[in-house]
């Protein structure tokens, strides 16, 4: 477990450098979110979809840019390790980002003088950490199977993929949205988060798993 | 010295990359001594050395090397991030390596003239690599596993860099495994040496009986016959002279027109390479 907590704090450490980069294309994000919509709670999904992107493209380009693959061998970290630690970062990057959304949409309700109602917006934020962890689950295997620049199309692909699914949706239903905001409203946002929990401990326990037969058996 | 036994042994290792086979080898490192690893660039050293490390998984065989913990790594170029600060990788290795020596790491960066906020990607290749030395050596690691660690050097910094691995020497269970193609580096400072050629062992003993079994021979062309040219390693013929590289057991088999002479380790793996590409 030490072993885990360390390698997160190597992981975000690799991040450091380029968290001044980051801030522009989250701000974009977000605004690109909230701005056409309208909507406050829109903030909630585009700061954990932006987990999505940072967590697979960053830390596993990092990988690859400073050969950090022997690294992790030089200070004896296990592939196992590697791979666990590596899960753990972004489901903390998930978490945060998804929380900072969260801290941003009342100060986006006041700035559009739109309302919020805290329900949906803690609802939102659970099934967020569930979609966004499922899309994670899918994505990462791919990364520890083949590296950054090799995989760089499946986390492109997979992200891009669920949000043409849901604009097709929104053309498709146009009272989609009204009605998944409604049903979120009815919906306990304690079950929401116990449901997200354990969707992500399912499918992230498989896909670790996954993840780590194919590191294991990865020329570094 | 504490010779007892092997600090790394290989036995049948076998890895397949693409055209290019290595092995099976079977490799044995002694303990508390300097193995120098040579080969000419492609001879499969670099794979060797990351196949013991287990960053490349062997097809067959089976590996022997003491714990991570006790392995100090340093390759030809820092595995580091480059936007990294050297207190950044620091940090790390502090974190992870057990007994890391902060004092001993800080006394060697100032040897090197390495400040604890440079960047990795500001670092000239030599400052690169001296830095992972030092990053390496800092937790007094039983065993030593250098990649081409000379290379990008000045000679001064060669001859610094000799010293300090001495001085790393003195400890008792200290061992030393470098691969390098700068074959003057291996010469009064090696004690064994592993000569790799097309992925396959060549040699692999100590350096003087290495030197004891070879010989540099040189010659006229009129003292070559179909029974001795053969016998010698990477025949070059000249307008009327030859030379190359036979085994010292070989030597009744030219006349005494001939001149044999004790050859260096580059003699002796020039001479070789040169034999492999007649052959191709």
């Amino acid at each position: 477990m030490q072993t885990i907590a360390r390698f997160v704090g190597l992981d975000l450490r690799s991040l450091r450098p380029y968290a001044r980069n980051l801030v522009i294309p989250f701000v974009i994000i977000l605004g690109a979110a909230v701005l056409p919509t309208r909507s406050a709670y829109a903030m909630i999904p585009a700061a954990a979809v932006f987990a999505a992107i940072i967590a697979p493209q960053y830390l596993f380009g990092n990988d690859e840019r400073g050969r950090l693959d022997t690294l992790y061998t030089a200070l004896g970290i296990h592939r196992q390790n590697v791979v666990t630690g590596r899960y753990a970062t972004s489901l903390v990057l998930l978490i945060v980002l998804t929380v900072v959304g969260l801290i941003l949409a009342p100060a986006t309700a006041l700035a559009l003088k739109v309302e919020l109602d805290w329900a949906i917006a803690a609802a939102l934020a659970a099934s967020s950490v569930g979609i966004v962890g499922t899309l994670l689950a899918v994505e990462l295997p791919a990364y520890f199977a083949l590296g950054a620049t090799r995989a760089r199309t499946v986390g492109l692909a997979v992200p891009a993929v669920v949000i043409v699914a849901v604009v097709l949706a929104g053309w498709a239903f146009p009272g989609a949205g009204t009605t998944v905001l409604g049903w979120l409203q009815g919906t306990s946002p304690g079950w929401l988060a116990l449901a997200a929990i354990a969707i992500l401990a399912a499918l992230g326990t498989a896909s670790s798993l996954l993840a780590a037969r194919f590191y294991l058996h990865r020329d570094l | 010295m504490n010779t007892v036994g092997n600090v790394v042994e290989a036995t049948g290792l076998v890895k397949h990359r693409g055209e290019f086979t290595l092995g099976p080898l079977d490799l044995h490192i002694p303990r508390g001594f300097v193995t120098g690893m040579v080969g000419a660039n492609g001879s499969g050293k670099t794979t060797t050395l990351r196949t013991l490390l287990g960053l490349i998984r062997a097809d067959a065989g089976s590996i022997t090397i003491p714990p991570a913990g006790e392995v100090g790594i340093a390759f030809d170029q820092p595995f580091l991030l480059p936007d990294w600060r050297i207190r950044d990788a620091v940090a790390v290795y502090a974190g992870f390596r057990p007994g890391w020596d902060q004092e001993w790491f800080d006394r060697l960066c100032r040897r090197f003239g390495l400040r604890a906020d440079a960047k990795v990607k500001e670092l000239s290749r030599g400052e690169g690599n001296k830095l992972t030395i030092a990053l390496a050596m800092s937790n007094h690691p039983e065993l030593l596993i250098l990649d081409e660690p000379t290379s990008g050097l000045d000679p001064a910094a060669r001859a610094d860099l000799s010293d300090l691995l001495r001085e790393h020497m003195r400890r008792e269970d200290a061992s030393l495994l470098f691969s390098t193609h700068i074959t003057s580096d291996l010469e009064h400072f090696a004690d064994y040496l592993v000569f790799i050629d097309a992925g396959s062992i060549v040699y692999s003993g100590r350096l003087d009986d290495l030197v004891q079994d070879f010989a540099y021979i040189h010659g006229s062309l009129e003292d070559l016959t179909r029974n001795n040219a053969p016998l010698i390693r990477g025949l070059r013929r000249g307008r009327g002279s030859f030379d190359g590289i036979i085994r010292t057991a070989d030597t009744a088999e030219f006349g005494s027109g001939v001149q044999i002479d004790a050859p260096t380790i580059e003699q002796i793996v020039v001479h070789h390479q040169r034999r492999n590409n007649e052959e191709d």
